[in-house]
Order: structure tokens, then sequence, then C-alpha cells
């Protein structure tokens, strides 16, 4: 059974038209399966590579490879903590354990009410703002321990915009401006 | 002196032949009776002096005298203390065995039949005494601390068959002293 | 001539052929450095570092010696301070969570990574934090166990499964320290070739969960011989241990024959040897059974019994089949037993096409023998044809000298197959006949292809178009055939074909066609290890028109008016294979039935007197594979009990009759094949070698 839909298969066969070399889009294509389905599933692998003309090991291999795929299903909104030296240095160590133990998952686990999910991901240039964490596109820097605790507090609160979060350095990321292109 | 030796010319002085009387005392040295009493008073005087000397002779085999602590007697297979055996089943000790006594075989464990900590065990594990030396180059190869050489020397039994040495009698617990002294020397618990 | 460069490592000048990658070059001079992610056949990646060189002139630093070519002047050092440190940190890298347990792997003796953090590592470790765990073992799939702590990541197995077998492949997951060989969503990894991976791999990662912990390497002997599963003669190691047990295989690199891989099939089917079912005596058939006997009483009994047959019946009377498993020498001294000794004609292979050929069957077998070309030739070949034929199934291994020819030789794969086979998704071209009409498609084919290069008439009557296959056929010649050699492999078993005559002098007619194009050889796929040896040396029932593939003698079995009073069969089990209730009816009436064989099969069952054999793994002797490559097998174990290889008991039996045979040792009844049999005349037992021999060496030339 497909999972993807028409329309972001459609999506992907015009992206890799833009290439003289199928498999080129294959990084957008993954954007666009997880934007449909929130996570990259084995299936969801499989149509991508079909459509683009690679094997489904080799997309498992690029998905495995960039933290930015999920390759396991992921809550409302998933707290990914920048892990690489810079972050690491200014405390991101602190953060995720402080997280980890305020929610009471490990990294790379969901709340059971399927609310967030913690995982600690490689750098997001934006280690001049350290340390820091993505949330569902959105880099919120400069993180203590009381930020995280308003963060989360927002997030439950189906609050989670710039406005009730003064002081964050809150940005716009890359993947969210290409997505928005592509999309 | 060497060419007479070789040549044999140079005989030794013969023993007397049986049957041949004793011969006569050298002339010139005349009996004595205080000389005889002289002599065995003088023997009686080391008898006595050595009667209240403390005793050195051990009653073997009622009693045994003390063995050192590196002493290399017949061997052991260790447990921890959780009873899973220490044994891996790594070959090594047969390896290192200059005698090739040792043979051991291989199996792996599973979680319904569990015998050692890790994967690997040894199903097999028979040492030939008969052939053994006891140089105790399997306790220094071994990685685990498994086998062991005990206190124990009177290995004698009454068949060739029962020198083979099987895992189940390598198994049997070390003299509670020995497995004592190995615990303090190095303190390790069962993974 | 080609291009040399000069090159000077550690003050030793060498000269090499230019584009040689430098650890090539260094260790075809006895430079070693020390690899794991290169590999001969894999070709090289980088990705491990060991291999750091230091190259003067080069400011940047040490370079990798496996991806580096050689240049005119380069002037190298191998063992320099730089070298050395980048080399202890490398190793000091590898191992910092490598978990250690040599104790236990089964990798431990014969690891590559054991051996050279020896020669060029630290002698310790300054990490001291606690190593990274995973979950081990991790059944990869129904052979390969996986220890994700042990893998140096070194893409050896990934590269196999992806460039060489492309099969279900092996994957590196995930990225940086988090990095471990996978499989897609955790599937199984099967595959024809899996035990390729565990020889492949450097350490312990990978190992086969089949021999898991059966043994240490060291108490191992590699012995050379030659793999019995199939006619590709694949070159192994046979591993024994203590002197009487097989252990494993492994494989032996000949690139002629198998670029030094070997398929499942060949590497696991060894059981055989050990197996506590194997005939140790002689056995003769009493009233309460079976009762083991002496050879003197086991062969003078068949003696007696023979001259009893001989008295009032003509010695065809008495047949002789042999499997074509046995070895040259094996098959020549029966087949001299029977004709010299016995004075019978009727000796046959089995199995072979139950037909017999026709004269014009015969000559266009003789014809496409003539064609006949070298395995390694395959990578010269434009173009390769299968024809019904999947290697896939039956010689795996001449599947992966395909794809090699395919995917860097520049061949063009063509199929014409009645089912899908593994190939067909590697093809340029397909076509499927239906499974009556072999003949007819290949004879389409021929005149397809005779019409599209305008050689010759057309040779079908009817023409293409009027054919009811006819554009497709067309279709396919256009796609298949390029310019250049083209390679034609067919399966020679024919076993879903009734006139295997004809569909070889199709074959022969299309061979003809693209003789005409071109330079052409044929591969046939035959039906075991010696196949082809059987036929050089005319285990083949003659006709009364003088061609040699008479009727097969297993047709004789059975039926009120057979003539037969005794058979001789040798390790081929007729009962099971042909499942004939008529033969097995047949095989009781005899009044003499000798069976040699391993164990005691179904036809064994039927005999009067069975012979315990040796097995391949304990003689000597030799094979000739499907290239007519003639390959020495040796004797790696003693033979269980007082059993023997065939040829052996055949000339002690001779000594009761008039006319003895006298042979010693291999050697002498190889001299003697090469006296009666002209195509094995130039070649000495010495000449052999490890490596074979392909007498009147053939290859893709014009014909």
């Amino acid at each position: 059974m497909a999972v993807l839909t028409d329309e972001s298969l459609r999506t992907i066969r015009s992206l890799a038209e833009r290439y003289p070399d199928q498999r080129s889009a294959l990084l957008p294509a993954l954007h666009i399966a997880q934007n449909q389905l929130g996570w990259v599933s084995g299936q969801a692998m499989e149509e991508v590579g079909s459509v683009l003309g690679i094997e489904p090991d080799q997309v498992q291999e690029v998905a495995t490879f960039y933290s930015m795929y999920y390759t396991e299903p992921v809550g409302t909104y998933v707290l990914e903590v920048c892990k690489t030296a810079p972050c690491s240095f200014m405390g991101a160590d602190e953060i995720i354990d402080y997280v980890s133990q305020k929610l009471g998952i490990e990294p790379g686990e969901t709340t059971p009410d399927g609310m967030f999910t913690l995982l600690r991901v490689e750098c997001l240039a934006a280690c001049h703002r350290a340390p820091m964490m993505q949330v569902n596109h959105r880099y919120y820097q400069d993180l203590t321990p009381a930020k995280v605790d308003a963060l989360i507090e927002a997030a439950r609160q189906q609050q989670l915009r710039a406005e009730h979060l003064p002081g964050f350095n809150i940005r716009r990321t890359w993947s969210e401006t290409v997505q928005a292109d592509v999309t | 002196m060497t060419d007479e030796i070789e040549n044999g010319e140079h005989d030794p002085t013969p023993l007397r032949q049986p049957g041949e009387g004793v011969p006569p005392k050298p002339e010139g040295e005349k009996p004595s009776v205080a000389g005889d009493v002289a002599a065995l008073a003088g023997g009686l005087k080391t008898t006595l002096s050595e009667f209240f000397k403390p005793v050195v002779t051990t009653m073997y085999p009622e009693e045994k005298t003390p063995r050192s602590e590196r002493y290399r007697g017949r061997h052991y297979l260790r447990r921890y203390d959780n009873g899973l055996e220490r044994c891996i089943g790594c070959e090594l000790c047969a390896a290192a065995c200059p005698v090739g006594c040792i043979l051991v075989i291989a199996a792996e464990n599973t979680d319904e039949k569990r015998v050692s900590p890790g994967e690997r065990y040894a199903k097999t594990y028979e040492i030939n005494m008969l052939r053994c030396i006891f140089c105790g180059y399997c306790e220094e190869a071994c990685p685990v601390q498994a086998i062991v050489l005990g206190p124990e020397y009177e290995l004698s039994d009454t068949s060739r068959e029962k020198f083979i040495y099987t895992k189940e009698k390598l198994l049997e617990p070390l003299p509670p002293d020995v497995e004592a002294r190995l615990n303090a020397k190095k303190k390790e618990e069962a993974p | 001539m080609e291009d040399l460069v000069t090159i000077t490592v550690d003050s030793q000048e060498m000269q090499v052929p230019k584009g040689t990658l430098l650890w090539e070059a260094c260790k075809s001079h006895g430079i070693d450095i020390p690899i794991f992610c290169y590999h001969t056949k894999l070709g090289p990646v980088g990705a491990c570092r060991t291999c750091l060189v230091e190259q003067e002139g080069i400011a940047k630093g040490p370079i990798t010696a496996c991806s580096t070519p050689v240049s005119d002047g380069m002037k190298i050092r191998t063992r320099s301070p730089v070298v050395q440190k980048a080399q202890k940190g490398i190793f000091e890298f590898l191992l910092l969570n490598h978990p250690l347990d040599c104790p236990i792997c089964d990798r431990g003796g014969e690891c590559p990574l054991q051996d050279q953090t020896f020669a060029y590592g630290p002698g310790s470790s300054r990490y001291v934090e606690p190593k990274r765990h995973h979950v081990k073992p991790i059944p990869l799939g129904p052979t390969i166990a996986l220890d994700r702590e042990r893998c140096v990541l070194c893409w050896r197995c990934v590269r196999f499964t992806s460039e060489i077998a492309e099969d279900k492949s092996i994957v590196l997951l995930d990225r940086g320290d988090h990095s471990s060989v996978g499989t897609f969503q955790d599937e199984p990894y099967i595959s024809n070739f899996s035990g390729n991976v565990v020889e492949l791999c450097p350490v312990g990662a990978l190992t086969s969960r089949k021999q898991r912990f059966h043994f240490r390497p060291w108490e191992l002997q590699n012995r050379p011989s030659i793999c019995p599963h199939c006619p590709m003669g694949c070159n192994i190691n046979v591993s024994v241990r203590k002197n009487d047990e097989v252990i494993r295989f492994l494989s032996r690199d000949n690139p002629d024959v198998d670029n030094s891989w070997l398929c499942d099939r060949g590497r696991y089917n060894f059981e055989f040897i050990n197996s506590p079912e194997r005939l140790k005596a002689p056995l003769l058939r009493r009233d309460e059974g079976f009762v083991e006997v002496s050879w003197d009483r086991a062969l003078g009994f068949i003696a007696a019994r023979v001259k009893q047959i001989l008295v009032d019946s003509e010695p065809e009377a008495i047949i002789g089949i042999a499997s074509p498993r046995l070895s040259n020498e094996d098959l020549w001294v029966f087949k001299r037993f029977m004709n010299d000794v016995i004075g019978s004609d009727a000796v046959d292979h089995f199995p072979r096409p139950s037909q017999a050929l026709t004269g014009s069957g015969e000559r266009a077998m003789n014809r496409l023998d003539e064609a006949l070309m070298p395995i390694s030739d395959l990578r010269k070949a434009k173009t390769i044809l299968l024809l019904g034929a999947d290697p896939s199934a039956r010689e795996p291994v001449l599947e992966l000298h395909i794809r090699d020819a395919v995917n860097k030789h520049g061949g063009r794969l063509a199929v014409m197959a009645h089912d899908e086979i593994t190939l067909s998704s590697k093809a340029h071209a397909t076509l499927s006949y239906p499974n009556e009409q072999f003949e007819q498609y290949v004879r389409a084919l021929a005149s397809g292809l005779a019409d599209a290069r305008a050689v010759g008439p057309s040779q079908t009557d009817t023409g293409l178009d009027a054919w009811a296959g006819g554009s497709e056929i067309r279709d396919f010649v256009g796609k298949a055939f390029a310019e250049g050699p083209v390679a034609v492999i067919y399966d020679d078993t024919f076993k879903d074909i009734r006139d295997p005559s004809g569909a070889l002098e199709a074959i022969a007619q299309l061979i003809e066609v693209l003789a005409q194009i071109g330079p052409v050889g044929v591969l046939p796929m035959l039906d075991d290890c010696n196949s082809m040896g059987a036929r050089d040396l005319g285990l083949l029932p003659p006709m009364s028109n003088g061609g040699k593939w008479g009727p097969p003698l297993t047709s004789q079995f059975g039926g009120a008016t057979s003539r037969l009073r005794g058979a001789f069969v040798l390790g081929s089990n007729l009962a099971e294979d042909l499942h004939d209730t008529n033969l097995i009816a047949g095989l009781r009436d005899l009044e003499l039935l000798v069976v040699s064989e391993l164990i005691l099969t179904d036809t064994a069952k039927h005999a009067d007197v069975i012979l315990p054999a040796a097995s391949f793994a304990e003689k000597a002797g030799t094979f000739t594979n499907t290239e007519r490559r003639i390959q020495r097998i040796s004797e790696t174990v003693p033979s269980p009990g007082i059993a023997r290889s065939d040829w052996e008991m055949l000339v002690d039996l001779s000594q009761y009759f008039d006319r003895p045979l006298e042979f010693a040792a291999a050697e002498e009844v190889w001299d003697d094949i090469r006296r009666a049999v002209t195509a094995y005349s130039d070649i000495s037992y010495e000449d052999v070698g490890l490596a074979g021999v392909r007498p009147n060496a053939g290859s893709l030339q014009p014909a």
C-alpha cells in the first residue's frame, strides 16, 4: 500500500526533473515525504527510491545519515538539541539532561502523550548562540533551564510563538525556508 | 695416567673374593677396652643430643608439609559467585599447553541455557592428567582466571581412564582457603 | 608494452606499470603496508586510513597508499616517524570502541586487526572511558551474525553486496560515531553469496552462524582443493582440524575461475564429509541384511559373480554407470576396468541428457565444443547471451563473472529464458519463449540475426514475419547484440527439452551466424563438477554408427526384455534421481549390483555389494571444469574406516581377473589418460598445479 499521496509524488517528480541525474533530488524528496507523513517510514523510503531510481537501502543510508530526517515516528513538538562541540562546551549536555529529566524521556524517545520528542542532533549552525535547540524548524537559542521551562510550558499551552518567549533569539530556519519554497 | 686407565693396566685393588677371610689387622695396633668404651660413649652422646632436638620428620601421609601459595597441583575450573562458569571456551589454555593435554570444545550460550556470562562457553573441557607436566601455562594464558592449579598432588588412581579429568570433575569447588586467597588477590564480579 | 614508471619506496627503486595503485606496487615488491578497507577485488575507498604513507614534497601530510596511483619519480616513505605516528594514531582510533574480546572471537588468530595492531599499532590506548556497547550478536540473516562492537567500518561487506553480488544489500546506517552496518529496515540478509562477507570482514564483526565458536583458527590447516558442487570448479581451501575433521571451505583466489568468490552452496555443503552415516567397510548382502566384510571378501565375491555371468552371457550384460562427481582418475580406471577387464563397452555417466544424440546432434555438440571459451574471457565479450541458462541457480559464481563483465568491462547482457531469472533485471534485452519451443526460438533468433546483419540467406523457411514471435525476436536482436565478441552460455542438461539433438543443432546454427559477424565463444552449463571430464574420457555408450552418444544406459533397466544381468554403479543415486518404479524393479532383478557410495543411498539399498568410497576431500586426482580446465583435488583428511577411492578399489578388483590393471598412484592413472585421450595429452600431472590448466587453451577468437 502506497503511503505517499499523488501530490507528494508529483512534487518529487517535478523536483527530479530539475536535475540531470534524478537521484540528486533525494534530499528534498525525503523532506517532502517527511512533511506529509511526519516521519520517513520504510515504505516511504521505498516509494521515494522507486520514483528516483535508487535502491531503498541506499535511500535509508541517506535518511539515517542526516539527523533532520526522522526514521521513527515523532511527537507534536520535536526538541532537537544540538550536541556538537561548541554547544556542548556551552552546556548542551546539561540542557539535554534537564529536558530528559523534566519530560521523563531519554534522547530519541517520545513522551507517552505524543507531545514531545527529544533528539540529540548534529550542528545546526548557531554556535554563536549556544546552547540552542530547534523546535519544529524554529531555533531557540541561548538556552537556560528556565527558558526550557518556559518553552515547554508554552508548547503545552499550544502557544509556541515568538511573542510569548522574549529573549529567546528565535529565528526561522533554512529548512523551513526551503520547504516553503518547494511546496 | 689417562692412558693407563683407558688401557686397563692400572687395576684398582680387587675386592675380597667370596669366602675369603677377613684380613689381619695391621700390626702395631693393640686392642684396648677403654678405647672401645670411649667410642661407644661418643656415639651415644650424638644420639642423646639429637634426641632432645625438635623433630624434623613429617609423618606423611598422616601429616603434610605446608605448600607454597604458588604450588601447582591438580587443576580446577572456577565459577563466579552467581554460579556461572568462568570458562569462556576460548581454548587459549589448550593453545598454550606445551604437551597438548587439554581438549576444549566451545558452544554458544542461549538465553534458555546459560552456562557462562558471555556468548561462549566450553561444552567439553578435558585434561589428560597423565600427560600434564603441571607447568601452569594454562593458568597464565586464561583471560578470565577460570583455570587454576590447586594444591593437591596426590592424584593416584586405579585406572588410566580416570586420569582424563572431565569438566564435571574440574568444576569441583576449590579448597575454601585457596578460593578466598584468589578472590582477595583480584576482586572480580560476574558481569 | 605497458608504460612503466619508476618510483622510490624507502630508498628501494621499483618499476611498475603506470596507474598502479601505490599499495599494489609496494605489495608486489614485498613492502607491507597495513590495510583494512582496501581489497584487491573491491578497489580503493580510503575509509580506514591505515595505509598512510609519506610522499616527499607533499606538504599537507601523509597520503593513502590504497587510493593513490603511482606517478613517475614519486618518493615514498613507509616507515618514517611521520608515518609511524599516523599509523599508531589510526590504530588507537580504530580500537577506541573495539571490545577486544579476541578470546571468544572467531576471527581471533587470523584477524588482520590483531596482526596489524601488533605490527604497526601502539602498545596501549589512552582511552580509559567506557566503551560503546551494542546488542550482540545480531542475526543479519540465516547465515551471518553481526557484532557491531567489533566493526571498524571498512565498507567491505557494503561494497561486496552492492558492487559484486548486487543482491540484498548490507548498508552503512547513521553517521559519525553512530555508524553501523545493517540492512534495509532490518530485513534478513539472504544471498547466494553471504559467506563471502565473512571472509572479507577484516575483523570478527561478521561471522558465520553455521560455524560460530566451532573452531579456533590456529587449530586448522588449510589444504587446497576444488569445490565439487557445480561444474565451475571454484578453487577452495579445505580447513581441517586435527587432521581428521573438515571444518569449513574457504575460497582460494584463482582469477580465471572464481576470482576469489565462493557461493554459499559450495561453502556450506561439507557436512557430508564428516557425516556419521559414512560407510566405513564393504557391505555384503546376506539374508539377514547387510554385513560388514573385508575388502578381500567383498572383491572376491564380486569377481566370482562376474565370472559366473560371463560364462553364458556377452560382456555387455554387465554395465557400468559412474557419477560425474568422481575424479578423472576414478572415471578412467572404471572405463578401463569395464572395457579391458570385463570386456563390456557399456559405460555411461549419469546424470546426462536422458536421450541419445542423433548423428547431427553429435556433430553440433562437437561444433560447439570447438568454440568453447574460457570463463575469464567473458570480460572480453561485448555481448553475453544466455540461452535458456540460469547461472544463479546452478553455477552462482558464473553470475558474478557476468555481472563483472557487464559492470566493469562494458559487456551487454541478453537473456533468452523461459521464465524470469535473477539476471533478467541486469539484462539489456530479454526474450521469453514457451517451454516447448526453445529450438524454434533459437533457430528464429539465428535467422533474425542473419537478416539483420545481412549475412547469408535467411535460415528459416517461413521467415520471421510469418512467425508468431517474429517481432519480439526482431526487437531482441536489435537491442541485444553489440559490435564485438559474443559469448553464448547455454544449459547443457536439457532438463525440459524433449530433443536435445535438435536444440544443439539450433544453437550450433546460431553460432554459425554469429561466427560470420565476429568472434564467438560458447560456455555450456553442465551437470556436475566433472561432467566435462566424463565426456572427455568417453564414459558414453557407443552407437552402432560409430558415434559415442548412444542411448543412456539408465534406460536399459527394467522391462521384461532386459538382457542385463549385472551393473556397477559408482556414486550415482539412480533410484532417487530417476523416480522410476520400473528402474527400481530392474535394479532388484539384477544378479549382481555393485554400488560404490559414501553413504547408504536408496540405490545402495538394492545392491548385492556396497563398497565404501572416499569423498573428493579424501583422495588425490583431477576434475575438469565447465571450461575444460583440469584442476587438482588432494587428500585433505583420511577416509573413514577402510573406505578407499573408487579407482583404487577397481584396481584391486581387477587383480581377480586375467588382465589386471596396474596403477599405484593417481599420477600413473593420469599418465595413462594422457596416452589415450588426445585432448589431455600435452598436460602432465605436475602441470596441473594449484591454478589448473586448460589444454589447447582456446579463447574468444574468430571461429
